[in-house]
């Protein structure tokens, strides 16, 4: 009887549990997805990380910002401990949403290839900034999913990989037919001319980090410029636009907002770049920073790596965390400094006058971007002396290097390949009490790869220069 | 299931008509040769029984041939008579200290001999759980049964309370034990589950046990291991609460009405230790604008100084109790009645019980609604039916949030309130901002922050505005039929189910400091589960010797919920929360359901009513798992051989010196399915792209919307998880009860885990979905119970000692993984980590150490330096330890429970705070001279030397000591005694109240959380944790609010 029952019971629920049930198929999520929809969100995670994340401990490690010792950071030991989900987002919720974005758009009919490029342009400068914080990193194992434990590749090799990666995307632009376009282009809103300048443009600045260590980088950098076609305005700058609506707000802004209650008392002036101004009579001054609460009007204290800020000290300018300001991937007077050191360099040709006139062009552009008058920058670009071949190394890096006060990632490479170890320009020491004897030259593996990859590089120190750092 | 209906109508036809009865009567009396009513009176090797009416008699048909009568009630020895030709047995009950013949509910509401269970099981009695009485029921079993810890998470009104049996049983997910009400599984969420929820400003909600109303409980029973409970499916692997409501009783009425109140008073149990000597600023220089206790000494500040208002004043004072005069005095009231009462034909209960509770953060508040009904009635003689619905309505307003990362964190602002402000200032002032002139320079806004620069809010402003409301309307409960096909046969169909919604609330006012614009959040939560159960009990005497029982069962089991959430932020007008009125709406929705059918089986053996075998078996089908490989069995065996009624002659069982013992053993396989809807590869409408620091990018943005590619690898050939244990315990009794010994050893593996494993997030994804990992637990629960006193006056002293110790062992991994990060509290700069060969640890950045362990000293500043990420302790206790001491004379009880945890750690951010800002006590020691902190300085050599610099400043000092530098000061030893609970009862004697209507009153007096005898860790209650219930996880406190001291009353009558 009770076999009978057993099996009875049996037979009748085996034959009925969920085969062709759809108990199971998930109804929060989907089974297919347009790619333009992965690429604003790719998008939007590497501008956020790239514009709060990685801004905050990079600026300060670097003494680009000074912490003041306001914030819980401790700025003078290269503190990291705030670069917590940069390196996982970097692969999962940008390059590995690029990936999946560039096998659907490969696998319709027909093939969406100005997608593919848009997604491979930004896999590449994702790649690129990657490798510059951290050195050698994974790439042609990464973020497939395919292989377990994926390897570090050498930094050159990674580098070499996204101008690869660059000229197979501009290969594929065919600027009179759409790609990922507005909303979801939300950079150029699919100006597939644009993206091209873009490319070439990012092309000629990962080139420019490999230059001092592959000599050979200079002629493709004069054939790049030869060529044209790269950024040539500020309207073709590549920006990732804020709005100023809840939860659309630039995170330098939301920073101020949410812990401070708008009062920006964060990050403070710092010494290196201030004197540097100071030498240089640069009225960007006022324009980079505000006076301390209870200092007086155009009064601007800066503060050392190690020192305590003061009710006096002076404060990165609020004008600057707006927001509704973009972040900002690449603009038009980095373009123009780049085309004056390679002309400087010898890369393009036209000697010192050409280089000066890009210089001074380019100064000129970053004066306004920051908010200086139009007459103001003028005259303080007519007065930079002219390139010559002692000066233009230290003239041209000090602007470049100023040029990106509110572009840390961009600043920290700049800063490194400014001149050989210990002559970097402009000129810092080794704050008192850092863990190591050098200032710092990398980012360390974050311990989530250390533990689940056997492949992460190891013993290496936080002074230890990069490949490219020469 | 139509064929399963056809099928079980069938099998009843064919077995009607079977049989002739006649029926038996009589009285049972007790030795004093009173009536007992309610003595079950069941037929030897059957389950046809009755219970005894109020006045002793009974009466029970019985098949023609039937042989014996059992009769038992607890505190007398069962009675076995022959019933022969006899239509009326009369039976006299003898006197049972040892309390064999326990009944205890187990598996789907069977009711069984605890003699004859081979596990190992816990009762309380509803009657203890009315005593005292908490707002959650769990509290209420704190320390009172063996190998179940009940952790408190906070001091918020409604709060969650953790409970843990025998350890935890998964690397990845929570090891609560499945609540089991009259047979049905209730939900017992708290949807707090993600760790942004929690870590940043997250409301401790409660868990839904909490619903239950102690007041509708009959009994509780604790079924411990996977082998009592194998027929509840795979939930019971964590174990199972099994709670039996109240039914109608035959009384001497046809109507028994029960009131009882309680009343009780909360009060914060302990608050942080505060200097009283130094004001706020910056390394001895006084500066009001400072939120620390860092300037100069009080007492040397003469005027004129601006103090925290921006006013000009002559001298500054300090303030020593702000944290304590913070907190209010919470009141709560319970009040319940019940209506009830029996016949033969059917019985019935009506209880309503009602809460008010006010905590101890101003302005938070519970109200709770329950209404119980429970019927049941005999249709015929063979057919019997009964359904009962508990409806429970809950209300909360203002509790608090905890953890971090959001300007609202009541427990944050008090630790960073300098000492020389006002908090009654605070509250005077919250109403009035605009008589309050804000000095030039100075950006704030008295009433809305605490300081000048408009950074900290005031709490009471955030008490008063920026408040969490929830409500739960939950119905839950069932109907049965069962039907006895035959004295021996008997089929029973049960329908139950569980379901709830819940809405909830959380505001915050514009101008609010950290989110100036104002936002609220909206979260409406519908769960439901569905259960149908259809089994067939076999009751047969083989032999003399041998009796069989054997229940055959088919179960259906749904879950479902839905939830959906809208952010809302930027308000255009203060204080009006509609979705219309923000500049923002971020909607999110979610819905998931689950099925499982299973059949089971559970098939007893008896021999000689001493020794018991018992095997089950369950096969499931799980909506959850792959088609193909959805389908898993599970066996358990389990025997119990009571020694003494096999060997009465033994002459230390003679002599009453052994009166009881019995032996027990088990072993369980438990397989279990998987989350739903976690098969495919998947792509998810992304609401917000974040970093760490929480300003998420909300989409659309710039009008895009955006789709993320799951970050979990979806698992290929996936298997159901398994659990396997064994146990072997003995119950011993010795000088007829006087001393009692209850000790188990058991040992749990939990294998083939469904984990999503960290993979290197340079893969693309940050885990895959696998089966894989071990987690072993072992242990021994032991319950020594002495009667040291009992006179013939009726003075008697019982003492229960309960002890657990649970090895908990992460057996592996998966390949090539070295740990496996099961709460990342990033924002905490800690984690919960699990490591093969070791348990559950807290790990954080700990101070650079030489070789020999001392920690190396920065020549220059005389400061530790952080060093690597290392383990800092256990986050289980080694062991704890349960005294109940109780002592009744004439009606009067005395109770008291101290509780004792020895080992495991607790990291508080509490502490670090207030030491961290130079407002704990310690930091004003020794006028803050710089002294030399003990440990090595590295030399150039690499060798090390004692350090000799003092540290650069007691500020620095212990600023570094702070948890985002090192978390390793702040991690303590989580050992103590604490005096849990006290409570006097008194039954007014009968003779008292004969004259009135009442039947009985009983009095009490009750406080709980009364004192911490013994804690190593500074500032705060070890108990607290903010994890809650649903993330792996303990001793992690971060903003707690302080628990509470319980000081009550209570009234219990009956008429």
């Amino acid at each position: 009887m009770k076999k009978l029952i057993i099996v009875a019971l049996l037979a009748l629920s085996t034959t009925a549990c969920f085969k062709d049930s759809d108990i199971n198929v998930d109804p929060n999520r989907s089974t297919s997805v347009d790619p333009a929809l992965l690429f604003s969100g790719a998008a939007t995670q590497f501008s956020l990380l790239r514009v709060a994340e990685l801004t905050w401990p990079v600026a300060l490690m670097n003494q680009m910002w000074a912490s003041g010792g306001r914030w819980g950071l401790s700025q003078a030991q290269y503190d990291q401990t705030r670069i917590r989900s940069a390196w996982g987002r970097t692969y999962t919720d940008v390059l590995k949403n690029l990936n999946v974005a560039v096998d659907i758009a490969q696998s319709s009919q027909p093939v969406n290839k100005n997608a593919v490029a848009q997604c491979k342009i930004l896999m590449a400068f994702a790649y690129a900034q990657t490798s510059l914080l951290w050195g050698d990193i994974p790439f042609t194992e990464a973020a497939t999913g395919k292989v377990d434990f994926p390897k570090f590749d050498k930094q050159q090799d990674v580098l070499n990989g996204c101008v690869a990666m660059l000229d197979e995307a501009l290969g594929l632009i065919d600027v009179n037919s759409k790609g990922i376009v507005a909303p979801n282009d939300l950079y150029y809103g699919g100006d597939m001319a644009k993206w091209r300048k873009f490319a070439n443009s990012l092309k000629m600045r990962i080139l420019f980090s490999m230059v001092d260590a592959d000599a050979s980088k200079g002629a493709a950098i004069g054939q790049l410029i030869a060529g044209g076609n790269m950024i040539s305005s500020s309207a073709d700058a590549m920006l990732y636009k804020y709005f100023n609506q809840p939860g659309r707000q630039n995170p330098r802004f939301s920073f101020t907002a949410i812990f401070r209650g708008g009062v920006q008392s964060d990050w403070y002036c710092s010494k290196p770049v201030y004197d540097l101004l100071v030498s240089l009579k640069d009225p960007r001054i006022p324009y980079f920073f505000q006076p301390g609460p209870d200092a007086a009007a155009n009064e601007f204290i800066a503060l050392n790596s190690v020192e305590t800020y003061t009710t006096k000290s002076a404060l990165v300018n609020m004008n600057l965390l707006k927001a509704d300001l973009p972040e900002v991937s690449f603009s038009y007077s980095e373009q123009l400094l780049f085309e004056a050191e390679a002309i400087a360099r010898g890369f393009a040709p036209g000697g010192f006058d050409a280089a000066t006139t890009k210089m001074r062009a380019g100064v000129k552009e970053s004066l306004v971007s920051f908010g200086v008058p139009t007459a103001q920058a003028d005259a303080y670009a007519a007065g930079l002396p002219v390139l010559t071949t002692a000066n233009y190394k230290t003239v041209l890096a000090q602007q470049q290097y100023l040029d990106l006060f509110m572009r840390p990632i961009e600043g920290w490479v700049q800063h490194r390949r400014s001149g050989a170890v210990g002559q970097e320009i402009p000129t810092m020491t080794t704050p008192t009490g850092a863990p190591v004897a050098g200032l710092i030259r990398r980012l360390l593996y974050r311990s989530e790869e250390v533990n689940s990859n056997p492949n992460t590089p190891s013993g290496l120190t936080l002074d230890a220069p990069q490949w490219f750092d020469k | 299931m139509k064929r399963l209906l056809l099928f079980l109508v069938a099998l009843g036809m064919s077995l009607l008509g079977w049989g002739q009865s006649r029926t038996i009567s009589g009285k049972v009396t007790s030795p004093e040769n009173e009536a007992v009513p309610g003595v079950n009176v069941l037929l030897k090797g059957s389950n046809v029984g009755t219970a005894t009416k109020v006045d002793g008699t009974y009466q029970i048909t019985v098949p023609d041939k039937a042989g014996t009568l059992v009769f038992s009630f607890i505190g007398y020895k069962t009675a076995e008579v022959e019933i022969g030709n006899k239509t009326t047995l009369n039976i006299q009950l003898e006197a049972d200290l040892v309390n064999l013949n326990e009944v205890v509910v187990t598996a789907n509401a069977i009711v069984r001999e605890k003699k004859e269970l081979g596990y190992a099981v816990s009762t309380i009695g509803g009657s203890e759980l009315v005593k005292a009485r908490d707002p959650n029921l769990l509290n209420s079993m704190a320390g009172r049964i063996a190998g179940v810890r009940i952790s408190q998470q906070s001091g918020t009104v409604g709060g969650s309370s953790r409970v843990m049996i025998r350890g935890a049983n998964s690397i990845s997910s929570s090891s609560e034990p499945l609540f089991v009400v009259d047979g049905m599984p209730i939900s017992n969420s708290s949807f707090n589950n993600s760790e942004t929820d929690i870590v940043t400003g997250g409301v401790d909600v409660g868990n839904r046990a909490g619903d239950l109303n102690p007041d509708d409980i009959e009994t509780m029973t604790v079924l411990k291991g996977a082998a009592a409970s194998a027929l509840y499916g795979s939930r019971a692997r964590n174990g199972v609460i099994v709670i039996t409501t109240k039914r109608g009783k035959e009384g001497a009425k046809k109507m028994n009405v029960t009131v009882n109140s309680s009343y009780r008073t909360d009060n914060v149990l302990r608050v942080p230790e505060l200097q009283t000597e130094y004001a706020q600023g910056n390394l001895g220089v006084y500066n009001p604008q400072l939120g620390n206790g860092w300037g100069p000494k009080i007492s040397s500040i003469t005027g004129p100084v601006r103090d925290y208002k921006g006013e000009t004043v002559q001298s500054l004072q300090a303030y020593p109790q702000n944290w304590k005069n913070f907190f209010v005095t919470g009141h709560t009231m319970i009040n319940s009645v019940s209506l009830d009462g029996a016949t033969e034909q059917g019985d019935y209960r009506i209880g309503y019980t009602n809460l008010r509770q006010t905590g101890t953060v101003p302005g938070s508040e519970l109200n709770r609604n329950t209404f119980a009904i429970n019927a049941g009635k005999k249709i015929t003689d063979k057919l019997t039916s009964r359904a009962w619905v508990n409806y429970v309505r809950t209300t909360s307003d203002g509790r608090p949030q905890q953890g971090s990362n959001t300007t609202n964190i009541i427990a944050t602002i008090l630790a960073g309130l300098p000492v020389t402000v006002d908090i009654n200032e605070l509250k005077n002032n919250l109403f009035a901002p605009a008589t309050q002139a804000v000095p030039a320079g100075w950006t704030g806004d008295l009433a809305r922050s605490i300081d000048l620069n408009g950074v900290q809010n005031n709490p009471y402003f955030v008490t008063t505005f920026n408040r969490f409301s929830n409500s739960v309307d939950r119905v839950y409960g069932g109907t049965s039929l069962s039907y006895d096909v035959a004295p021996w046969f008997n089929v029973t169909g049960r329908v139950g189910t569980d379901f709830f919604t819940e809405n909830r609330r959380s505001v915050t006012r514009k101008g609010t400091r950290g989110r100036l614009n104002g936002q609220f959040e909206t979260n409406d939560i519908f769960e439901r589960e569905l259960q149908t159960d259809i089994l067939g009990t076999v009751s047969r005497k083989i032999t003399d010797s041998w009796s069989f029982k054997g229940i055959v069962g088919h179960q259906f089991n749904q879950r479902t919920i839905r939830r959906s959430r809208l952010l809302s932020e930027g308000l255009n007008i203060d204080q009006l929360y509609t979705f219309a009125n923000a500049q923002s709406n971020v909607p999110s929705n979610f819905f998931s359901r689950r099925e499982i059918f299973g059949v089971y089986g559970d098939f007893s053996f008896d021999y000689k009513n001493y020794l018991f075998l018992n095997v089950t078996g369950r096969n499931d089908w799980s909506s959850t798992l792959p088609v193909n490989n959805n389908s898993y069995f599970y066996p358990s065996a389990s025997v119990s051989f009571v020694l003494t009624e096999a060997f009465p002659n033994l002459g230390i069982v003679k002599n009453d010196i052994l009166s009881y013992a019995k032996l027990r053993a088990n072993y369980a396989n438990v397989g279990s399915d998987e989350d739903p809807y976690q098969l495919s590869f998947t792509y998810n409408p992304l609401t917000q792209a974040s970093d760490i620091y929480t300003f998420n990018i909300l989409y659309p943005i710039g009008g895009a919307s955006a789709f993320g590619a799951t970050n979990i690898l979806p698992p290929t050939n996936l298997k159901p998880q398994q659990q396997t244990s064994y146990e072997f315990g003995a119950e011993l009794k010795f000088l007829g009860g006087r001393i009692g010994l209850d000790m188990t050893y058991y040992k749990t593996l939990n294998y083939d885990q469904i984990i999503s494993i960290a993979v290197p997030q340079t893969t693309g994804y940050s885990a895959r979905r696998l089966n894989v990992g071990e987690i072993s637990n072992r242990g021994l629960e032991a319950m020594l119970t002495v009667t040291p006193l009992k006179t013939r006056s009726g003075l008697r002293w019982d003492a229960a000692f309960n002890f657990n110790r649970n090895i908990n062992r992460v057996e592996s991994l998966a390949p090539g993984l070295s740990e496996f990060i099961t709460t990342s509290g990033d924002g905490f700069g800690i984690f919960i980590v699990a490591r093969p060969g070791e348990t559950f640890s807290i790990q954080g950045v700990g101070w650079l150490r030489d070789p020999q362990g001392n920690i190396i000293i920065n020549p220059t500043t005389g400061l530790r330096t952080p060093g690597p990420r290392k383990v800092l302790g256990s986050i289980y206790p080694d062991w704890t330890l349960g005294i109940n001491n109780s002592f009744s004379y004439k009606g009067i009880d005395f109770n008291f429970l101290i509780d004792v945890r020895k080992g495991g750690v607790i990291n508080s951010q509490t502490v670090s705070i207030v030491r961290g800002s130079g407002l704990a006590a310690e930091t004003a020691v020794n006028n803050r001279t710089p002294f030399v902190d003990p440990g090595v300085i590295r030399n150039a050599d690499g060798s090390f030397s004692p350090n000799t610099t003092p540290v650069a400043s007691v500020q620095q000092y212990w600023s570094q000591l702070d948890n985002s530098v090192s978390p390793e000061n702040n991690v303590f030893d989580g050992s103590y005694t604490k005096l849990r609970e006290v409570r006097v009862a008194y039954n007014l004697p009968k003779s008292w109240i004969s004259k009135t209507p009442f039947g009985n009153i009983s009095l009490g007096v009750e406080g709980r959380n009364l004192w911490i005898i013994s804690s190593k860790v500074p500032h705060i209650d070890p108990e607290a944790n903010v994890l809650g219930t649903g993330l792996i996880g303990e001793g992690l406190e971060r903003g707690s609010i302080p628990s509470s001291r319980t000081i009550g009353g209570n009234l219990r009558f009956t008429f």
